[in-house]
C-alpha cells in the first residue's frame, strides 16, 4: 500500500494573486519599445569608438538584466511566501454510519399484494447504497450498525451481507436495540443514516438523514401466545386459539448444560416461565431450532457477588474470558471487576455460573428479574409482526445526512514544514544578489 | 554703440535644431535667485582676489583709475576701499568706486549652438549664468563687458546695464551649427578687449582654431576658456535612468541631426570616455601652453564654483 501523499495548502490563497505582479513586471520589462534617442555633442567622439548596430535603431525587445531577473524571481518567491504554504497530512478517509432498522415491520413486503416485492428495508438498504455510491469516495468506510449492537464496517460501495442483516428478531420489542430513532439520535452527526420504513414520527435528527422505503399495510399475525394467535385482517383483530404460527420450533424453549451447568434455581424458574408463555421446555443442544436457549458455558471459578432488581447473590465464579457464547449484552456482573455472569443475545440466553446463592430476598422478584430477561431474549415466531408496525408506513421518505469532513491522518508522520519561512528567506536573498548585481 | 545695445534672438523654433532634434535643455532661465547669487558672489570673488593680489589694487582692474561713485560697504570687502572721509562725515561706510582710465574691456564669447542645449540642466543655461556672473563682475571691476554670442551682443559700460545683460541671456536659445569657432573667427568683434572668456562646449572646434585668434589677435590678452559638458556626454551610462548594458541607444548629433545607432557595451563605454578624456586633455594641454585657463565642469556645477576655480578665487 503506497504512503498517503502529503498535501500543500495556503494558509492566505488570496495572495496568490500577488503572483500577477512579477509576471506584469516581466511583460512590461519585455515591451517592445524604440530604442533610446539621446541628442548629444559628441557623436564625433562615439563614431571614433563605435560600429554603429543597425539593429538597435529598430524598435527591439529589450533584454531584461540580470537584477530584474532577481528582483523577479525574489517578488514571486515572495508572493508565495505570502500566500502562506504548508506541507500537511493528507486527509483521510470519511467515515459514514448506517443505523439499520430492525423493527419487524422493516421485514413486511413494501407492496403485499406482490408476491415479489421486496421487503421495506431492502428498498431502503437500496436507496441508501445508491446514494453512497454516488457520495462517498472510494477509500470511504461505511461503519453499519444493527439494533443487537453487533456493527460492521465496510468499504463505501460494498453492501452488508444478506446473512448480517437477517438477523434474529427478539419477541420483546423492548428488548431489541431500541426505537430506530433513539439508536440514531446517539448517532445524530454528519454522515449518519438510517434505513427504515418510514419517516420520523416526531423530531428528527438535526444532522443525520435517512432512507425510509415507506409502504402499503400488511394483515397478518400480530401476537402468539398460550392462547393462540392474534391475526389482524386489515380491519379488525381476530383470536385463533388453535392457530400455529412457527410450528414446534417456534414453541420451543431448550436448557442446554453441555459446556456448563446451570444453576438449579434457573432450571426451575425456566420450566415455570415457558409454562406461563405456552412454550415447551426441552433439555438438549442449542444447536435445534428454538425460541430460546438457556446455556451453561464455562466458568472463571472465581466467586464474587452479584446484584440485580433488588436481589443479590454469591456467584462461585464468572463467564470465562473465551468462552465463546460470553459475546451479546451482560444482563449480570460479578463483583469485583464487573466479569459477566449472564449475558444474551436474541435467542440465547449464557450463563456463567453453577450455582447462585441468593441473600436474604423476595423470590418473587428474583423470578420477575429472570422471566424479564427471558422474554427479552425469546424470539419471535416468523410472520408474527406487531400491529403498530403492520400499519402503511406511508410514502417513501429521503433526507440525505451532511456530508462527514475529512480527518487527517494523525499518524502521519508529516509535520507542517515552515515553507513560507523558507520562501521569504529565499526572496530576501535573491532581492539582496539583485541589489548587489546593481552596484556590480 | 549704445550702453547696452542687445541683438534680439532669433525668434524660430525653440526646442529643435535644423535637423529636428529633441533638445532636452534649449533655453535659458535666470530667475531672481539667480541675481542674489551673483550679488554674493562678486564681492567674495573681488576679496579673495585683492587678498591674493595685494590690496589697493584688485587683480582684474589696471593701473590709472577715474572715480565714477561710491556704493555702500558690503561685508568682506576689503577695508582699503572705504573712504574714510566720507565715513567720518556721514559715519556709514562707504566704497570708492572708479574704472580704468584705460578702459579695459571684457569680452564673453557664449556659444549658442544646438550642442549647447543638450544636457538637463543645459550647457547653454550652464553658460549663461557663468557670463552673468562674469559680467556682474567685471562691471563691478570697472570695466566695460562685451557679450558676444552667436546671434546676440550686447555691450556693458556700468553696472546699471548688467539688467539688460543678463536678459539678453534669459532670451537665448540653443540652435543652429555656429559655436565658438564662429566667434573667434572674427577677432575684430572683440579686438579691444584684454581679457576675453570662451564658454561653450569646445566640441566643434579645435583648440588651435580658438586659441590662434584670440591670443594672436592683442599682445598680452588674457584668454578664459570655460568647457561645460553634460552628463550624458561625459558619462555615457547616464542615458537614462533604467538603461542597461547593451541596450540599444541612437545617438544624434545635436546640430547636424544625423544619428547613429549602437549598442551601448561595456566596451564602447570604456572607449568613448577614453577618447573623450584624450580630448579634453588635448584642451587642458594647449590652453597651458598659451598660458590660457582652462576648466571644464559639468552642466549641473554651480556657477559659483566655475567662477571661483576659472578666476583663482
Amino acid at each position: 500500500m503506497s504512503a498517503p501523499l502529503a498535501e500543500l495548502v495556503w494558509s492566505r490563497p488570496v495572495a496568490l494573486g500577488a503572483l500577477a505582479l512579477p509576471l506584469v513586471l516581466l511583460l512590461l520589462a519585455r515591451v517592445r519599445r524604440e530604442p533610446t534617442v539621446v541628442a548629444t555633442g559628441t557623436l564625433a567622439v562615439w563614431r571614433e569608438v563605435a560600429t554603429p548596430a543597425a539593429a538597435s535603431a529598430r524598435a527591439s525587445r529589450p533584454r531584461v538584466p540580470p537584477a530584474t531577473w532577481f528582483f523577479l524571481s525574489a517578488l514571486f518567491l515572495g508572493a508565495l511566501a505570502l500566500a502562506g504554504p504548508r506541507v500537511v497530512a493528507p486527509l483521510g478517509p470519511r467515515t459514514w454510519t448506517v443505523v439499520v432498522d430492525d423493527a419487524p415491520g422493516t421485514e413486511l413486503p413494501v407492496d403485499p399484494r406482490d408476491a415479489a416485492s421486496p421487503t421495506r428495508r431492502e428498498v431502503a438498504l437500496e436507496a441508501a447504497l445508491a446514494w453512497l455510491a454516488e457520495r462517498a469516495d472510494e477509500n470511504d468506510r461505511v461503519r453499519w450498525l444493527r439494533g443487537d449492537g453487533a456493527s460492521l464496517t465496510l468499504a463505501a460501495r460494498e453492501r452488508p451481507a444478506p446473512e448480517w442483516l437477517a438477523f434474529a428478531r427478539p419477541r420483546a420489542a423492548a428488548a431489541s436495540g431500541g426505537d430506530v430513532w433513539t439508536r440514531l439520535a446517539a448517532q445524530d452527526r454528519a454522515g449518519s443514516l438510517a434505513i427504515t420504513d418510514r419517516a420520523p414520527a416526531a423530531e428528527a435528527p438535526k444532522l443525520a438523514g435517512w432512507f425510509a422505503s415507506g409502504g402499503a399495510a400488511v394483515p397478518g399475525p400480530i401476537a402468539s401466545g398460550a392462547d393462540g394467535v392474534l391475526t389482524w385482517d386489515g380491519v379488525d383483530v381476530h383470536l385463533d386459539r388453535s392457530g400455529d404460527v412457527g410450528g414446534p420450533d417456534a414453541r420451543r424453549v431448550v436448557l442446554d448444560e453441555r459446556d456448563g451447568e446451570l444453576p438449579a434455581q434457573l432450571g426451575g424458574l425456566c420450566e415455570v416461565w415457558s409454562g406461563a408463555r405456552g412454550l415447551v421446555l426441552v433439555r438438549g443442544g442449542s444447536d435445534q431450532p428454538a425460541a430460546l436457549v438457556v446455556r451453561g458455558a464455562p466458568s472463571d471459578g472465581s466467586p464474587g457477588r452479584a446484584a440485580r432488581d433488588g436481589w443479590s447473590a454469591r456467584v462461585p465464579g464468572a463467564l470465562a474470558a473465551a468462552a465463546p457464547a460470553g459475546a451479546g449484552r451482560v444482563w449480570l456482573r460479578a463483583e469485583p471487576a464487573g466479569r459477566p455472569v449472564v449475558t444474551w443475545t436474541p435467542g440465547l440466553v449464557t450463563v456463567g455460573a453453577r450455582a447462585l446463592t441468593f441473600d436474604a430476598a423476595d423470590p418473587a422478584q428474583v423470578a420477575v428479574s429472570f422471566a424479564e430477561l427471558f422474554d427479552a431474549a425469546l424470539l419471535a415466531p416468523p410472520g408474527v409482526v406487531p400491529l403498530e408496525a403492520r400499519l402503511a408506513a406511508g410514502d417513501p421518505s429521503f433526507r440525505p445526512p451532511r456530508t462527514p469532513a475529512r480527518v487527517r491522518s494523525e499518524s502521519s508522520t508529516l509535520t507542517e514544514a515552515p515553507l513560507d519561512a523558507w520562501l521569504a528567506g529565499a526572496a530576501a536573498f535573491l532581492g539582496l544578489v539583485g541589489l548587489a548585481l546593481l552596484r556590480v | 554703440m549704445s550702453p547696452a545695445s542687445p541683438t534680439e534672438p532669433n525668434p524660430s523654433g525653440p526646442s529643435r535644431s535644423a535637423a529636428s532634434v529633441r533638445l532636452p535643455s534649449p533655453t535659458v532661465s535666470l530667475g531672481r535667485d539667480y541675481l542674489a547669487r551673483v550679488e554674493r558672489l562678486v564681492p567674495r570673488i573681488r576679496a579673495a582676489r585683492e587678498r591674493r593680489e595685494g590690496a589697493g589694487r584688485g587683480g582684474m582692474a589696471g593701473g590709472g583709475q577715474e572715480f565714477t561713485g561710491y556704493r555702500p560697504y558690503r561685508p568682506g570687502e576689503s577695508l582699503r576701499n572705504i573712504d574714510w572721509g566720507l565715513y567720518a562725515r556721514l559715519d556709514r561706510p562707504f566704497v570708492r568706486l572708479s574704472r580704468r582710465e584705460s578702459g579695459e574691456r571684457w569680452a564673453i564669447l557664449l556659444d549658442t549652438s544646438a550642442s549647447m542645449g543638450v544636457g538637463v540642466p543645459g550647457k547653454l543655461q550652464a553658460a549663461a549664468e557663468v557670463a552673468g556672473a562674469l559680467a556682474s563682475l567685471g562691471l563691478a571691476h570697472g570695466a566695460e563687458v562685451h557679450l558676444l554670442a552667436n546671434d546676440a551682443s550686447v555691450f556693458a559700460r556700468r553696472p546699471t546695464d548688467l539688467g539688460r545683460l543678463i536678459e539678453v541671456l534669459g532670451g537665448l536659445v540653443a540652435r543652429g551649427g555656429d559655436g565658438l569657432g564662429a566667434l573667434a573667427a572674427e577677432p575684430a568683434r572683440f579686438r579691444e578687449s584684454g581679457r576675453v572668456f570662451a564658454l561653450g562646449d569646445l566640441l566643434d572646434l579645435e583648440p588651435r582654431e580658438l586659441l590662434g585668434p584670440v591670443l594672436g589677435a592683442r599682445r598680452g590678452r588674457e584668454l578664459v576658456c570655460v568647457q561645460l559638458l553634460a552628463g550624458v556626454e561625459l558619462r555615457a551610462v547616464a542615458v537614462h535612468r533604467d538603461a542597461v548594458p547593451d541596450d540599444g541607444v541612437v545617438w544624434v548629433d545635436a546640430e547636424s541631426g544625423e544619428r547613429r545607432a549602437m549598442e551601448l557595451t561595456r566596451a564602447a563605454r570604456a572607449g568613448y570616455e577614453a577618447a573623450l578624456g584624450r580630448r579634453l586633455a588635448a584642451w587642458g594641454t594647449a590652453c597651458a601652453r598659451h598660458r590660457a585657463t582652462y576648466g571644464s565642469f559639468e552642466s549641473t556645477t554651480p556657477f559659483e564654483d566655475v567662477c571661483n576655480a576659472v578666476l583663482g578665487a
